[in-house]
Parts: structure tokens; C-alpha cells; sequence
């Protein structure tokens, strides 16, 4: 079956991707970027990086700006996934959603609609084995995003590695943040994964700190043959 | 305990979503589940564990209730505990019409008899599902979500339905069928 992905460019995405791909042919990403400047400044603070994570997979991308209105949003999601379908033939979907109700059961009415499969290989996985396979599987993943104490700077652009997970694991033990950061605590860029053809450099970066919230933004970058 | 974790995914990558959950709760819980798909059950299999759970598939994946014959769930005497999609497969088998009512989301379900898989009167859930079914015949209704009938009993058997997905929001119902039934 040919399948589209949906993706932000983070760990989760790039996780699910690497699993449909041993079922599936991942035939497209889906990115959807947020109109608001505030959103993708704050929030997807690298969301134009999506498209050289594409061309380092050798994938093409449907990119399509989004409100920040619930409702549009899902109208904005429906529009990509009809391109999606119409241009590469897509009958299912993949997301690296983990635990949320609200997005899944949203993107899941969106898909029965366009009667298309939603696949969800992370669906309630353990965060602390998806970091372990993040891990395993040697993904290069960096920290683009902490939006919650204790979480600081000192986390900003490192690369998830076994002693950023323990820090992580702490910081849960002690105050109970999602250490896979689907409640919105942490953001992640991709820079390598076991499907990257080419991997991501970065060039140029600027850390922006303030209140226990802070982004990692990448300026500039250069795919690098592996 | 030997427990048998039966799968309905017609897609190899849906179990990671339907059965894989399910078989994580066990796992916390001491038990190791033996995992088969339904193409490949047999009477015999029921009846060599101590308790089976029938996990849920995908919206769009209702082939296993056209494939073959399940006239062995009838027909075991060990507990049975079916989820999701499972649920369909249960009615079907006990003679109830499906109907075609999708509920894709947190409902609020209200227990209407008293049973083991949950002591809570009201409680949220998480659904996923395009069919319901008018219960009848041996099978009886615990819980309902406003008029949808959500968790049905066996009258004379330990054999339950559960419309929606408990590994999803209320794992204790997967533990309460593996202690108490």
C-alpha cells in the first residue's frame, strides 16, 4: 500500500516513518506549517527544515500553511491529504502519534472520510522505550524546542544521547513531564535516521531562552552525503 | 497464567497499535502473552490458555469478519475478553445485527449492570469504531455510551465485549477480566 506520512520533522514522525517502511511504501510526507509567524516561531520553531528532511529520505513533500483555528486546521489537513491522494496515490496514512486522544480521534475522523487507513505504530508506546529505540536505532535527534521546568538552555541543540535521556528521566521522576514531549514540553529536529539517504549539518543556529521556554532555531544547514 | 492475544489486523503494521498496547499492560503485569492472528486459531488454542483477549483493528479493517468461520469462540468454555472490532466479532457470532454507527473519540459510558470488569458507575473511554450492534440472544448489556451498547456478557459464559479500547484509557478492565474472571 502506498502511504503518506505525517510530519513535523521530530523524533516521533521519523520513528513511525522507519516502521511503516518495513510494511509500506512511504510514498509522500505531509507537513503542515502554521500561518501565525507566533506559532512557527515559538512552536515549530524549524519547520522549514521538513523539506531537506524530505530530500535526505529522497521523498517528495506536500507542504500547505494552516490556521490556528481547530477547525480550519482539520479543513487545512483534508486539502493535504487530497492532494496527497490525488497526486502519488496515497490510500493510508502514518503518525507518530503516542498518547493523545484528541489528535488521534481528530485525524482518524479526517482519514474515514477520505476513506484512507490511519496507521499509528507509536500508539501508547512506553516513553522511555521510544527513547531507547531512538537510541538503538541511531537516530540523530537534536532538542529544537523546551517549553517546561526544569527543562532549560543547557538542553537546547544537544543531541539525545543516554545521558540526556536520564536527565529526562528525571526531570519525570521529579515533575512528571512527558519525556517523549508529546504534551508539548520538548521539540525535536532529525538529523540522521537508518532511512536518511543524505544526513542534515547544522551551519548556523540561534538559541532563544526566556521564563522556562527557549528554541533551538536553525539558520542554516547542509546535507551531507553518508 | 496463559494468556492468548488474538489479532484482527489484516495489516502487520496496525498491531503495533492494536495488539502491541494490550500485550504491554500483561507484560507489566507478570503475565507473557502467546500472540496469534485470527486466521490461525483454533478450538484447540482457546482451550490450551487460561483466558483469551480478542484485540481491536483498524477503522477500516473488517475483513476477518467475512474470512472464516469463528464457530470455535462459541463453543470454548475459557474466558473471553473481545475489544474494539473484537466486539463486532462477538455479536456477530451471538446473533446480534451490526449496525452502522461510527463513534470515533472520549464518550462518557455508564455502567447499567454490576460486573467485574469495572465497579465504576461512569467513566470515560476512548472509541473508535463505525459499527454497533443491537444486542439480543445470550448475550446481555453491562455498559452503555447515551444508547450505544458498549460492554456485553455472556449470560451463561465468561465472555465479554467491549465496544471501545480499555488498553487506551482504562487499563484496569483488561486487568479486572485477567484477575477476576
Amino acid at each position: 500500500m502506498k502511504i503518506g506520512a505525517l510530519f513535523s520533522g521530530g523524533k516521533d514522525s521519523c520513528l513511525a516513518i522507519y516502521r511503516a517502511q518495513k510494511f509500506h511504501e512511504v510514498a509522500c510526507l505531509i507537513s503542515l506549517i502554521p500561518e501565525s509567524e507566533e506559532s512557527q516561531v515559538f512552536h515549530f520553531p524549524n519547520i522549514w527544515v521538513t523539506k531537506f528532511q524530505a530530500e535526505c529520505m529522497g521523498l517528495p513533500i506536500v507542504q500547505m500553511k494552516t490556521s490556528d483555528d481547530e477547525k480550519k486546521a482539520l479543513n487545512d489537513l483534508s486539502r493535504a491529504l487530497k492532494l496527497a491522494i490525488e497526486i502519488f496515490g496515497i490510500e493510508g496514512i502514518v503518525t507518530g502519534i503516542i498518547k493523545s486522544t484528541y489528535q488521534a480521534s481528530r485525524i482518524q475522523k479526517v482519514c474515514d472520510k477520505l476513506n484512507l487507513w490511519c496507521f499509528n505504530p507509536l500508539w501508547l508506546k512506553d516513553q522511555k522505550e521510544l527513547l531507547s529505540e531512538i537510541l538503538e536505532r541511531n537516530f540523530k535527534v537534536i532538542i529544537s524546542g523546551v517549553f517546561a521546568y526544569p527543562l532549560n538552555e543547557n538542553f537546547l541543540g544537544k543531541t539525545i544521547d543516554a545521558d540526556i535521556v536520564k536527565n529526562l528521566l528525571d526531570a519525570h521522576e521529579k515533575y512528571g513531564i512527558n519525556i517523549a514531549g508529546e504534551g508539548g514540553e520538548i521539540e525535536t529536529t532529525v538529523l540522521d535516521a537508518p532511512m536518511f539517504k543524505k544526513r542534515l549539518d547544522v551551519t548556523d543556529y540561534e538559541v532563544q531562552y526566556k521564563n522556562n521556554s527557549g528554541i533551538f532555531k536553525i539558520k542554516n544547514l547542509r546535507l551531507i552525503d553518508k | 497464567m496463559r494468556v492468548l492475544l488474538i489479532s484482527l489486523c489484516s495489516d502487520p503494521l496496525s498491531e503495533l497499535e492494536f495488539v502491541k498496547p494490550v500485550e504491554d499492560i500483561l507484560r507489566k503485569s507478570g503475565v507473557k502473552p502467546l500472540i496469534k492472528h485470527c486466521s490461525k486459531i483454533s478450538l484447540k488454542d482457546l482451550n490450551s490458555v487460561d483466558k483469551s483477549i480478542i484485540c481491536g483493528s483498524a477503522l477500516r479493517d473488517n475483513a476477518f469478519l467475512e474470512s472464516r468461520s469463528f464457530k470455535m469462540l462459541e463453543e470454548s468454555d475459557k474466558p473471553i475478553l473481545s475489544i474494539g472490532s473484537g466486539f463486532h466479532l462477538i455479536a456477530k457470532i451471538f446473533g446480534c445485527d451490526l449496525l452502522n454507527k461510527t463513534r470515533i473519540g472520549v464518550f462518557r459510558v455508564r455502567s447499567i449492570n454490576k460486573n467485574v470488569l469495572s465497579e465504576r458507575k461512569y467513566f470515560y473511554a476512548y472509541f473508535m469504531t463505525k459499527k454497533a450492534a443491537k444486542i439480543i440472544g445470550p448475550l446481555k448489556t453491562l455498559a452503555k455510551a447515551g444508547e450505544l451498547e458498549c460492554i456485553v456478557k455472556h449470560e451463561h459464559k465468561d465472555i465479554y465485549g467491549c465496544l471501545f479500547h480499555p488498553e487506551v484509557m482504562n487499563p484496569e478492565i483488561i486487568l479486572n477480566f485477567i484477575l477476576k474472571t
